[in-house]
């Protein structure tokens, strides 16, 4: 085993339900158990059967999580295949790798990711058109009985919704983007392949624990079939052979919807007496059920594997099973009899196996030397090495993205202020929705748009992308009444469509802290960590950069600081400073919290007399962060003249004209003249337009200083490259 | 006040015979006749004439033939007859016709070593041909066979005994009257099936009539014994039935509508859930005597063996879907019929032991002399545990190396046979030797099994009551067990119980209990204070009391 010698990994597993006996969480089981000695692992599942866990040996180092329930209602089957995922997405925390299992944890876009389905979602497949359609003789609605594992009930769909329930999962089906699908038989892996477009290659067999079953050189007249009451099963076929037999009984272990009607089925058979469904048996009273019987027989239609197949050569019975599935792949004629799926087919195996009591016999033996082939162990290190390689390769990714961004800060990173509060059309969030702080003057050239919508951050990612930015610095809103929601939620969207599109830019939060409770910075933080887990967070010295906006207000509150502090720990912290910061000083106002310093509005410090000298002082203390950055910051003017805030009032610097560009060319010169090469570069800003920093195009400049912003980063790429 | 038998409730398809038993000593021909109950008639059956060898009802090894005569017209009665040609047999109906289906053993079978053929009537329906009904009658072929078991039959069925130390009716009981004693199995050595036959023997000895019924008997005791089925047509207006519940019974519902005055004995029923994976047979029909039992209103007097019984009873009515109505619980029928249950416990003949016969045990290996000896007795069944009293055993015998156990009793399923005799050779091979399951014993043997006894050990979850117990303190045995609800009740106190099956720690507890007299003694000295109090409960008493309240209404004190 070199397990051992390898990094300890954080993984998350994530299944549906993690409650009964299926075959997808066997695989889990098994393999946590093996596993929770060598990785950090936690279960993400909707329920959780602690008996189960614990006869399975799942320590309490094993950390469970619960994901929200299945819906039920009307409708509840859409919401399970497309909003279900999307929920437990947000629910589950950071990790190294997801390993899902079942559909449709597939849709859960989380990566590094290794999802084993075990089967695609057949009802939209190969099932389709095997769904129960017997509500359309006796209802007044016709309706279509289907299932989707893991639930035990169907759900019933109107006909008239029916097929476009199915054609709409269809379609999210293929949406989903694991970085790696592992199957449980070629068969399955031909079949995903298929339906995927993505080809399959990793498959990773069940195992067995041979010396569990008791091999008992007897038994009775019992034939032994497992499995879960579908109509799939074909359980009926098993019924049916019974009356080709006679003094023989048949257990069914399983439980479902079909139940009443199979024992209806075997009541009208005149089987009652013979025929028995069983649920809700252990592990061990399973075991006794193999060993009692002369044979196993299972016919499912085409099961992606069939682990009972298996089970059934491990306690040394005679298989009866149809020539389909995936369980094919393991047995022959040694310890196996295929037959089609008919009840004379089946009845005519198990009157043999009664008269030849030294055939059974002999097949069982073949049966068990082949199911020592097939040991968990095995299945767990295959498993392992599938979900390692997955991290190793995704790693490796990750460094070269890693280098890239290197490569970048060695040339100066150019950010931009950008503000994602506006709401859609004038008068409505921060298009004059009020006089205090939301009043505008001017109008973007594309028109008073909604920062949330995707058409707008789409075309501003574009824009700022030909304009050579590196970033944006997303301002996020936290004051008395918690975290500004419209922002996060727009930021939320800024991420996903980077990811869409591909975008080459990069992200990073700034914190506008008011007058907030400890509370709130926690919870905005949670959510801040989970946006640096994204692939366009922006990353400096390897590590996720957070700006805040300090508008000195906190200088000296120690609490609070620490707070910030505590909370924001494993972030580059960069102030977006509304004050100077004499690097000698620093420390005494705000104790070290910041890794660098920058100033948020360098126009309003000072007269124009003074500002190369304010700017230059504030380059120049560049140690007031921990890390010593050089960052410079240039704006177009400043006037909030028009605002009626009483604070704004007392600022004699609130009206700074932009002079027909000389004000923006003025500090351009500033920082294009630095001997130090700055290490950071902001623009201040993109769209404040109560405070007219904005250069985004509008009706009042044109694209003017979005073309000067492009002709300064070009300028200065030029200057610094060969440096 | 006139009382009508009519009820609209037929019981299931049943054949009853005009014989108790067949014979074909001197004869070669033996003929009989059957008629049905009346719901052969509303469906389409035929009738099955099997026969097989008495000790070896296996195909085709022990089979002799089957003959099949559809039921096509109502012809009751059917007149029967087998002939016995050298070794070959043949059945015709109707005095000569011929069967309409056969089969016969072509490899005749020697029945000359046989005494006893088993011939099992059986009733198909001919649209699934599912197997509906089979008793069994048995042929003689060897007279001292035939006389032995005609001699035991009159034996059992002597009016002249009486059950040692009950006391008598203290009321006068109508000659016209006879208590019809039901169960679905009567067997002996049985605890049901033990109760039957001593609550016939209080009966007769106190002169008043009584018949035994059962689905499942021994079919040489047919006649002392009568088919259930048969019940219907024998009971008159001023008769009792006195019926044994425990398992689903199909002719239950049909007894419970005659209109006569009946008392119901709640024995108990096995959880299904702990019988299912080693007979899925014998747990659907606890499960289906479930769904019986709210017609235990239709009673006048209940009786059950403990209060935990009772209980229990209680639940099981309480989630019955089909309880229908406030009449179905039986606190109704205190309040319906003026009446109470009435706790018994399910013994009578407590003092038996003095008249029995001692004998050796009979083992393959017998155990030391000096070896402490742990004893179960009771049904071999999964609820029992006996896989935990090897698992204890297992680890006293570490502390103790010359201890041995005892199992008696009846293995009931073939699967846990199998099961417990997989443990002993894989998991337990090294106390070979040292545990002994027994099976079911004579009194003689299991009276040395208990006198020779270190302790009773139990680790049964499901109990009624546990007569075992009561023989166990009656012999002066310490008893070990764990504390089910009815083992509580029976113990009351004395004995050592344990409420966690912790092996090693039980073996350890009860390793130091052998070992101190002291404590031994002063356990028994309270065992038999309770025992004391057992005996007087099981007088006889509570059963006059429980037959007074049905028959006469009289109201309890």
């Amino acid at each position: 085993m070199i397990w051992n010698e390898k990094k300890m990994l954080d993984l998350a597993i994530i299944i549906p339900e993690l409650a009964k006996y299926g075959g997808a969480e066997r695989y889990v089981v098994e393999c946590v158990q093996r596993w929770q000695h060598l990785h950090r692992i936690t279960i993400y599942a909707t329920k959780f059967d602690q008996a189960f866990l614990e006869e399975h040996g799942i320590t309490a180092g094993v950390t469970r999580m619960n994901l929200s329930p299945y819906f039920e209602g009307e409708h509840a089957m859409l919401l399970n295949a497309l909003l279900l995922p999307k929920v437990w997405e947000g629910q589950i925390g950071k990790h190294d790798l997801y390993h899902t299992h079942l559909w449709p944890t597939h849709l859960i876009d989380l990566h590094p990711s290794v999802w084993f389905p075990h089967e695609p979602l057949r009802s939209i497949y190969d099932l389709r058109h095997n769904q129960s359609i017997e509500g359309f003789a006796a209802g007044d609605k016709t309706k279509f009985d289907i299932h989707v594992y893991p639930k035990y009930n169907y759900d019933n769909i109107e006909e008239d919704l029916h097929e476009s329930y199915l054609r709409c999962m269809e379609l999210f089906d293929k949406l989903g983007k694991p970085d790696r699908i592992v199957a449980n038989s070629r068969y399955t892996a031909r079949y995903l392949s298929g339906v995927y477009g993505q080809e399959v290659t990793d498959v990773v067999y069940p195992g067995v624990n041979v010396d569990d079953f008791m091999h008992l050189q007897s038994s009775e007249d019992i034939v032994l079939t497992i499995a879960q009451l579908w109509p799939h099963k074909r359980i009926r076929l098993v019924i049916e052979s019974m009356r080709y037999v006679d003094g023989v009984q048949l257990y069914i272990v399983g439980s479902g919807p079909e139940k009443a009607k199979l024992m209806l089925m075997a009541e009208k058979l005149g089987l009652s007496d013979r025929v028995f469904i069983l649920d809700g048996l252990s592990d061990l009273e399973v075991q006794i059920l193999f060993s009692r019987c002369l044979a196993v027989v299972f016919v499912p239609i085409k099961e992606p594997f069939g682990i009972v197949a298996l089970e059934a050569l491990a306690a040394g019975r005679p298989l009866i099973a149809v020539n389909e599935g995936g369980f094919t792949e393991i047995i022959d004629e040694s310890c196996s009899f295929l037959v089609p799926p008919r009840p004379a087919a089946i009845a005519e195996k198990i009157r043999f196996l009664k008269e030849n009591r030294q055939v059974a016999r002999a097949m069982g033996e073949e049966g068990i030397t082949k199911a020592r082939n097939y040991t968990w162990d095995a299945t767990a290190s295959q498993l392992l090495t599938i979900v390692e390689d997955v991290h190793r390769q995704w790693s490796t990714h990750r460094i070269a993205a890693k280098a890239d961004r290197i490569d970048r800060e060695q040339e100066g990173l150019f950010g931009i202020q950008y503000y994602c509060w506006y709401g859609e059309g004038l008068g409505s969030l921060h298009w004059n929705d009020n006089q205090e702080f939301g009043a505008v003057t001017d109008m973007p050239t594309i028109g008073y748009y909604a920062s949330a919508h995707g058409s707008t951050v789409v075309e501003h990612l574009q824009l700022l992308e030909k304009t050579g930015f590196d970033f944006l610095i997303l301002n996020l809103h936290i004051d008395s009444d918690g975290i500004n929601r419209y922002e996060l939620a727009t930021i939320k969207n800024i991420f996903e469509i980077a990811q869409t599109v591909r975008s080459p830019l990069r992200f990073a939060v700034q914190l506008c802290l008011f007058e907030c409770e400890p509370e709130s910075i926690e919870d905005v933080m949670k959510r801040v960590s989970a946006f640096a887990e994204k692939e366009h967070y922006l990353y400096f010295r390897e590590k996720p950069v957070l700006f805040v906006f300090w508008t000195g207000s906190l200088d000296r509150d120690v609490n609070r600081i620490k707070i910030i502090d505590q909370h924001t720990h494993g972030f580059i912290r960069i102030a977006s400073s509304l004050r100077l910061y004499p690097g000698a000083n620093e420390y005494r106002r705000t104790f070290g919290l910041f890794h660098g310093f920058s100033l948020f509005s360098p126009l309003e410090l000072s007269g124009r007399e003074s500002w190369e000298k304010i700017w230059q002082d504030a380059y120049d203390s560049s140690e007031a962060g921990g890390l010593g950055l050089r960052i410079v910051t240039i704006s177009p003017g400043y006037d909030d003249s028009h605002l009626e805030g009483v604070q704004r009032k007392s600022n004699v610097h609130r009206r700074i004209p932009r002079e027909d560009g000389q004000t923006w060319k003025r500090m351009a010169d500033f920082a294009l003249k630095q001997e130090k090469k700055p290490h950071i570069f902001i623009v201040s800003t993109f769209n404040e337009y109560h405070e007219n920093t904005h250069i985004e195009p509008s009706v009042q400049h044109g694209s003017r200083y979005l073309e000067m912003a492009k002709g300064f980063i070009a300028e200065a790429r030029s200057k610094w490259h060969d440096r | 006040m006139a009382r009508s038998l009519k009820t609209d409730r037929q019981g299931p398809p049943a054949v009853f015979v005009d014989r108790d038993y067949l014979a074909l000593i001197k004869q070669k021909k033996e003929a009989f006749t059957l008629t049905f109950a009346p719901s052969v008639w509303n469906a389409s059956y035929s009738l099955v004439v099997d026969i097989y060898l008495s000790t070896r009802h296996t195909h085709p090894e022990g089979h002799i033939g089957w003959w099949l005569y559809h039921l096509n017209q109502k012809e009751d009665p059917l007149p029967v007859t087998i002939e016995k040609r050298g070794s070959l047999f043949k059945v015709v109906f109707q005095k000569e016709r011929e069967a309409d289906a056969k089969w016969v053993n072509k490899a005749a079978l020697d029945v000359t070593q046989e005494g006893v053929l088993a011939v099992h009537l059986v009733l198909r329906n001919t649209e699934n041909n599912a197997l509906e009904y089979d008793s069994v009658l048995y042929l003689y072929l060897d007279p001292d066979i035939m006389d032995l078991s005609l001699a035991r039959r009159s034996s059992s069925a002597d009016n002249t005994r009486s059950i040692e130390g009950a006391i008598g009716r203290s009321y006068c009981w109508p000659r016209r009257s006879t208590i019809r004693v039901v169960a679905q199995d009567i067997r002996e050595r049985d605890a049901i099936g033990s109760l039957a036959f001593d609550l016939r023997t209080l009966f007769t000895g106190n002169s008043m009539a009584a018949q035994l019924y059962a689905n499942n008997f021994d079919p040489a005791l047919r006649g002392f014994i009568r088919e259930t089925g048969e019940l219907p047509g024998d009971v008159r207006k001023d008769d009792l039935i006195f019926y044994n519940f425990s398992i689903f019974d199909p002719h239950f519902e049909a007894i419970a509508h005659l209109n006569v005055r009946k008392v119901m004995y709640y024995h108990n029923i096995t959880p299904p859930r702990m019988l299912m994976a080693f007979s899925a047979e014998y747990g659907g029909l606890c499960n289906r005597a479930y769904q019986q039992l709210p017609l235990a209103h239709r009673f006048n007097t209940l009786l059950v063996n403990s209060h935990s019984t009772y209980r229990e009873f209680r639940a099981i009515l309480s989630q019955c879907p089909d309880t229908n109505g406030p009449e179905s619980c039986p606190n109704d029928i205190r309040d319906r019929f003026g009446l109470s249950f009435v706790v018994c416990p399910p013994f009578l003949n407590g003092r038996k032991w003095d008249r029995v016969q001692e004998e050796a045990l009979q083992l393959p290996v017998p155990f030391p002399k000096e070896a402490r000896v742990l004893l179960f007795v009771g049904r071999v069944a999964p609820h029992k545990k006996i896989e935990d009293l090897f698992a204890l055993f297992d680890s006293y015998n570490r502390l103790d190396p010359e201890s041995v156990l005892v199992v008696v009793g009846n293995i009931v399923f073939e699967g846990y046979r199998n099961y417990l005799e997989y443990l002993l050779g894989k998991k337990y091979n090294h106390l070979r030797g040292r545990i002994h399951l027994v099976g079911d014993i004579g009194e003689g043997q299991l009276k040395h099994a208990y006198k020779r006894a270190s302790a009773f050990v139990s680790m049964s979850e499901h109990e009624g009551f546990c007569v075992p117990l009561v023989e166990a303190m009656l012999f002066q045995k310490p008893v070990f067990a764990y504390a089910q609800e009815a083992v509580r009740e029976t113990m009351a106190g004395t004995g050592r119980l344990f409420y966690e099956k912790n092996f090693a720690d039980l073996a350890s507890e009860l390793h130091l209990l052998l070992k101190n007299k002291a404590l031994l003694d002063e356990i028994i000295a309270f065992q038999d204070r309770r025992l004391t109090r057992l005996l007087e409960e099981a007088n006889g008493n509570r059963i006059w009391q429980a037959l007074e309240q049905a028959f006469f209404d009289a109201r309890p004190f």
